[in-house]
């Protein structure tokens, strides 16, 4: 290994994931052009941009949950760790459930809370005990323990909204990923209840890399490592939070951070 | 009062008048059914097979034939229906194929049942030489029932939540798991509501069953695939064309209204089955 990598990876952490000269389009129209970043590991990093920039399609295109809509189409790498994501994953279902992903809308199958918890597992064989374990260290690394633990067997569709939304969370936790993908899990949860789930992706990124999808920029000054900020299809910037959000930042991410709008 | 006030009542009248309409149609055809059938109606009619061409006796081997061909025909038809539903919602990607299979379901639909019948005598009565088969009527039968069935699990199965199937996939599920584990179980209520509706119909069917499967009487149950059974529809058009012998009309009568009773047990199961399987309908 060449010593000026020792060096870099000796200030940062190890990049999670690279994306190298990434694009994607649905049919012609190219709504992400050419990017490339990197996400450092067990941090949170917030992609941040005005509507239709492209950041719900940069991070579907992560777990290549868009592989699925017709006419989506890639060029360029994307990495996780050391395999890429295309070439890496002769089976995505690996990939996808190594980086797990947590939608705007909290959507819980029919079914109990434990049911939900344990769905993303029903292929392998468990005994009782160790289904039980999954359950109670999944609801507590979500921060929903406490208030689920003498119900699990309630249908999961009596939780209150934020209450599933972080029962999403560990859903996709029992499945033991190393990243989360958070497509603005904020979006449709009361103001409380978001300060809760914010507070858990902050702990949660002790063990997790976490990527998160906000419009709140406030919300990313609170809980952001790092932040991305994307435009039209293009990074325009990224750094650690304190550099985007300070004045050294440029003035377009500066407009964006402040004003919530960009002319790009 | 303003216009807007009279066309709200006027819709609301046309709204009444034509369930009450709707009610009196049902009412009448009840109420015929009931008050000339429940005079053939005993337990022993029930159970007894019959005599005289069906003007004395019961009709034991009729209600076996239809449930035993009604039976059939809905363990062919679910597969195969369930199949092409699943097709078309979670794996077809063209919209050109979709269409294709949307029409081709209408289409079968509006096929008039007799229509079905002479294709099952010309193709496998002729053509293969089946003979007079009671499974070759449950053939017909399915086929008649597939694009009900198929149109209700479709239904279902695109109604669902969106995003559920995605969650799904999110948590490394296989297409096959997804189908299996979120797809059909939560749509389970649109299969069965279907296969019920379209058993409904089918046991009531006489065109399609006549030249193929069935015999006006003197059979029991058949020893294999092969040979015809008799079924309440066609034993209620042997007796009806007795007119007058009023022993045969009697009966006629008794077995309309135990035909009858069993499309509305069908019905019945299909009303219930599709909230009370429906994984979300308490939610809507
Ligand atoms: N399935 C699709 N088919 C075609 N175009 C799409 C599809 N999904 C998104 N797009 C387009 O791609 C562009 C980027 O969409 P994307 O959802 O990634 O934006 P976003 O940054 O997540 O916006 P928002 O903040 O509103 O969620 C938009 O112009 C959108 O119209
Ligand atoms: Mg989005």
């Amino acid at each position: 290994m060449k010593p000026e990598l020792k060096l870099v990876s000796a200030q940062t952490p190890p990049a999670a994931i690279t994306v190298t000269d990434f694009s994607a389009a649905y049919g012609d129209v190219n709504v992400i052009k050419n990017i490339s970043l990197s996400v450092p590991e067990k941090s949170v990093t917030c992609l941040l941009g005005p509507s239709g920039s492209g950041k719900s399609t940069l991070l579907r295109s992560l777990n290549r949950i868009n592989d699925d809509v017709a006419g989506f189409t890639t060029k360029g790498d994307i990495h996780i760790g050391e395999s890429c994501v295309h070439k890496g994953f002769t089976d995505v279902t690996r990939l996808r459930a190594k980086a797990g992903m947590v939608f705007q809308t909290p959507c819980v199958f029919p079914g109990s809370i434990a049911a939900n918890v344990l769905f993303g597992l029903k292929g392998r064989k468990l005994s009782k005990i160790e289904k039980a374990q999954i359950t109670e260290q999944s609801l507590r690394a979500a921060a929903l323990w406490k208030d689920v633990s003498h119900r699990l067997s309630a249908p999961a569709s009596t939780l209150s909204v934020g209450q599933q939304q972080r029962l999403c969370i560990a859903r996709a936790l029992a499945v033991t990923p190393d990243i989360l993908l958070l497509d603005e899990p904020t979006a449709s949860v009361d103001p409380v209840s978001a300060r809760e789930i914010e507070t858990l992706i902050k702990t949660l990124s002790k063990d997790y890399t976490i990527i998160m999808v906000t419009h709140d920029v406030r919300q990313a000054g609170r809980v952001a490592d790092r932040a991305i900020f994307l435009c039209d299809g293009e990074v325009i910037e990224q750094g650690p939070r304190d550099h985007m959000f300070s004045k050294a930042a440029l003035p377009k991410t500066r407009t964006y951070l402040l004003e919530e709008f960009c002319d790009c | 009062m303003s216009r807007r006030a009279l066309s709200d009542r006027a819709f609301r009248l046309a709204g009444y008048i034509a369930l009450g309409l709707c009610l009196c149609v049902l009412g009448a055809l009840l109420f015929a059914i009931a008050y000339a059938g429940l005079k053939a109606v005993s337990f022993d009619f029930l159970v007894m097979p019959s005599k005289d061409f069906g003007a004395a006796g019961g009709i034991r081997w009729q209600i076996i034939g239809s449930l035993l061909m009604a039976v059939t025909a809905s363990a062919l038809v679910l597969p195969f229906a369930t199949a092409l539903a699943v097709y078309r919602a979670d794996m077809a990607r063209s919209a050109r194929v979709k269409r294709f299979i949307d029409l081709s379901v209408f289409s079968l639909n509006g096929i008039p049942s007799i229509a079905y019948g002479l294709f099952g005598l010309i193709v496998f009565v002729n053509i293969l030489g089946t003979g007079l088969s009671w499974f070759v009527g449950s053939i017909i039968l399915a086929m008649m029932m597939m694009p009900t069935v198929t149109h209700c699990a479709l239904s279902a199965m695109q109604s669902l939540p969106s995003g559920v199937r995605e969650n799904g996939y999110a948590l490394g599920l296989t297409r096959r798991a997804v189908i299996t584990r979120i797809t059909l179980p939560q749509s389970l209520h649109g299969i069965v509501t279907g296969l019920m509706i379209g058993l409904a119909r089918a046991i009531g069917e006489t065109a399609p069953i006549m030249f193929i499967a069935t015999a006006f009487s003197g059979v029991s149950l058949p020893s294999g695939l092969q040979g015809p059974v008799s079924t309440l529809p066609t034993h209620i058009l042997a007796l009806a064309q007795q007119a007058t012998n009023p022993d045969a009309l009697r009966n006629a009568w008794g077995a309309s209204f135990v035909l009858i009773g069993l499309v509305f047990l069908f019905s019945t199961a299909a009303f219930i089955a599709r909230t009370r399987l429906n994984p979300y309908s308490e939610r809507l």
